[in-house]
């Protein structure tokens, strides 16, 4: 299984993230709608993998994982941003902030766990 | 004298004529100044003077008895003085009996441009600018009557300009009456006509609502803005004096501004648009060119304001951006949803229920393509739609675009031909956009092909440009709707076609995409037969010379 940490300000979207990748019996799916709480609990969870939603008040997904980056454990888990259409140098620019890829939002419910685990099978 | 000798021997005496061309010493003030130009007392001095050397010619030709030495050489001395003043301020040309120039004056020389030699045995007639043909036809008829004539002369110089003269014509009648020639008095009078007509200019535009500027091709400076131009802006223009010496603006402009400026005065072009910011306004102006046969070219800038214009167009741009991307996160999970529901997520549905889902799901599947056009559109109309220009082969988007197709025209039942040189066909290009431009077109055409077609793309190059050319063998688009086809939201046939799906954003952003690229696209239709629509895209080594960013080059 892999474990992984999203966090997603909308709980809609939240809702359909977690049925999507559950579907395919291959993600542990931790969940948290504010960064905060992200932060708070990162440590103890232990993620295989980060899916961080770009834009969220407060705190914007690449703040998050600069912070993320910072606690123990976490420096080197492969984190993806899902963020609304970006173009080529926005994601460039993502990835240069320590993202290995960008899932663009609508994303396929049906896709979106074979989505992550392409990204992961890249690394 | 050369010229005085070459002629010598037509005349008895020679050394009035030698005044005529070398006098110049004892000119009175009064008949140096410009000012006198135009005045009913200058013509009326004009009159004079011409028939002074009517006298001062035949006077020549038919010397009159001798008086004694000493009123000889008074009157002598008085005719010297007479003819200076002549040559000072007049042009003087005298023709012979076969009308042609046997005498010009330096000052017409000068005027005119052209030498001593250029012009002995020249028809006056040359000098005439061509719109003096009636003129000339009224001239010769008058002096053929034996009449003087006066009037305003267009003359042409040596380099291509014209002048205008005022001048006076007096036939040269022998002592038997007998047509011999003709001598022409003339005055430059180009200068005070252009300062008229500047004035004129002036306090005609003084008034006038838009707001308009003078700029002096030489300097680059704005010399005049009327009223309005002035409100407008800001800057002082009292008078045009003042004006001169006050406003510098377009040394405060962008190089742009300049360039525009050089372009209109050494170029071929008459119009251009430009846009200025000063002091944290927006000024949109058009400079229009206005040549001039008697003076320098003008260029005047009629202004407008947009600083208004340009950030109620920004604040357009972020709200549509934000709407686009804010209607992003519900119909993420709208769609999500629905697709869950579908893949059976949720238990098994009804079929009635699943079909009722598909006709959602699908719908907004929709939506997420116009809200992703718009947001294009919007971004290339702003100018923040990044274009990575880099040389490739296009057939390498070609392939891409029709590989991701294939499956999708399956469902119309249509195959896609792809026909392509084998050799690299290298151009400048954004690859993404490109590949989005083409799966635009082969899907538009799958869409509207009939069943069983064939949608052929074709790539091809001539010596400037590479053309990519998508044709069906489709219903056509009919063509009143041809006109309007590249419009946002225009989609031929109404909703038998829209129902098919499409945004009516896709061509637009085509034809949007291929011009940031600096080609063209073209569309040809024929109803009951298909649709050809093709683009081209400049060859890398003649697009070379543009810059990698597009943006940049407007």
């Amino acid at each position: 299984m892999i474990k992984i940490l999203h966090v997603e300000d909308d709980l809609d979207i939240l809702e359909i993230a977690k049925l999507s990748l559950e579907m395919s019996g291959d993600f542990d799916v931790v969940q948290y709608s504010e960064p905060e709480q992200a932060i708070a609990n990162a440590t103890s969870v232990q993620p295989d993998v980060l899916l961080l939603d770009l834009m969220m008040p407060g705190m914007s997904g690449d703040q998050l994982l600069l912070k993320l980056r910072e606690m123990e454990g976490m420096g080197e888990v492969p984190a993806i941003f899902m963020t609304a259409r970006a173009q080529p140098q926005e994601v460039r620019e993502l990835v240069s902030k320590g993202a290995c890829d960008v899932v663009v939002k609508p994303f396929d419910p049906v896709m979106l766990a074979d989505q992550i685990k392409t990204i992961l099978s890249r690394l | 004298m050369g010229f005085v000798n070459r002629i010598g021997g037509n005349y008895s005496r020679t050394t009035l004529l030698t005044g005529l061309v070398g006098m110049t010493a004892a000119v009175p003030v009064a008949m140096q100044s410009q000012s006198l130009s135009g005045t009913p007392t200058f013509y009326i001095l004009i009159g004079a003077l011409a028939s002074l050397s009517s006298s001062v010619v035949l006077r020549n030709i038919f010397p009159t008895p001798e008086p004694n030495t000493k009123a000889r050489e008074l009157d002598t001395l008085e005719l010297q003085q007479e003819v200076s003043a002549l040559n000072q301020h007049a042009m003087v040309t005298m023709t012979d009996s076969r009308g042609k120039i046997c005498f010009a004056n330096q000052r017409f020389l000068d005027s005119t441009g052209y030498s001593t030699h250029d012009v002995i045995g020249m028809s006056p007639c040359n000098f005439y600018a061509e719109e003096e043909r009636t003129t000339l036809k009224d001239i010769e008829s008058i002096l053929g009557a034996g009449h003087s004539w006066s009037g305003e002369t267009l003359l042409r110089r040596r380099d291509g300009k014209v002048i205008v003269t005022q001048t006076t014509i007096v036939p040269r009648i022998d002592g038997s009456k007998r047509w011999v020639g003709a001598v022409a008095v003339r005055t430059d009078i180009t200068a005070a006509r252009m300062q008229q007509s500047e004035r004129d200019a002036v306090s005609s535009l003084h008034r006038l609502a838009e707001p308009i500027a003078m700029i002096d091709p030489e300097t680059l400076k704005i010399v005049y803005m009327n009223e309005a131009a002035s409100a407008l802006t800001g800057w002082v223009t009292d008078t045009l004096a003042a004006a001169r010496h006050s406003i510098n603006p377009v040394d405060a402009t962008t190089q742009d501004l300049r360039r525009t400026l050089e372009r209109l005065i050494f170029g071929a072009d008459e119009q251009a648009r430009v846009t200025l910011t000063m002091d944290g306004r927006m000024f949109e102006a058009d400079i229009q060119k206005i040549t001039s046969q008697i003076g320098p070219d003008r260029l005047f800038m009629i202004m407008r304001d947009v600083t208004g214009a340009a950030e109620l167009e920004r604040v357009k741009h972020d709200f549509i951006a934000n709407v686009s991307h804010e209607l992003r996160t519900p119909l993420t999970a709208i769609k999500g949803s629905l697709g869950l529901v579908l893949a059976g997520v949720a238990g098994e549905v009804s079929s009635k229920a699943e079909a009722l889902v598909e006709i959602a799901h699908r719908n907004a599947d929709r939506l997420v393509l116009i809200v992703n056009d718009i947001l294009d559109l919007e971004k290339i109309a702003a100018g923040q739609m990044a274009f990575e220009m880099e040389r490739g082969d296009l057939r390498v988007a070609l392939d891409e675009a029709v590989l991701a197709l294939r499956s999708y025209a399956d469902q119309f039942d249509v195959s896609i031909e792809l026909s392509q040189p084998e050799e690299p066909v290298h151009a400048r290009f954004d690859s993404a956009r490109i590949v989005q431009v083409l799966t635009n077109l082969i899907s538009n055409a799958a869409k509207f092909s009939n069943r069983g077609s064939e949608i052929a793309v074709d790539l091809f190059s001539d010596d400037d440009w590479h053309h990519v050319r998508v044709s069906d063998q489709g219903a056509g688009i009919p063509a009143a709707d041809m006109p309007t086809i590249f419009d946002r939201f225009s989609q031929a046939g109404g909703a038998e076609r829209r129902s098919k799906g499409g945004t009516g954003l896709g061509l637009n952003i085509v034809k949007a995409i291929v011009e940031k690229h600096g080609g063209t696209v073209d569309l040809q239709s024929t109803e009951g037969v298909g649709t050809t629509i093709a683009f081209c895209l400049r060859r890398e080594d003649t697009a070379a010379a543009l810059p990698a960013d597009p943006e940049k080059r407007e």
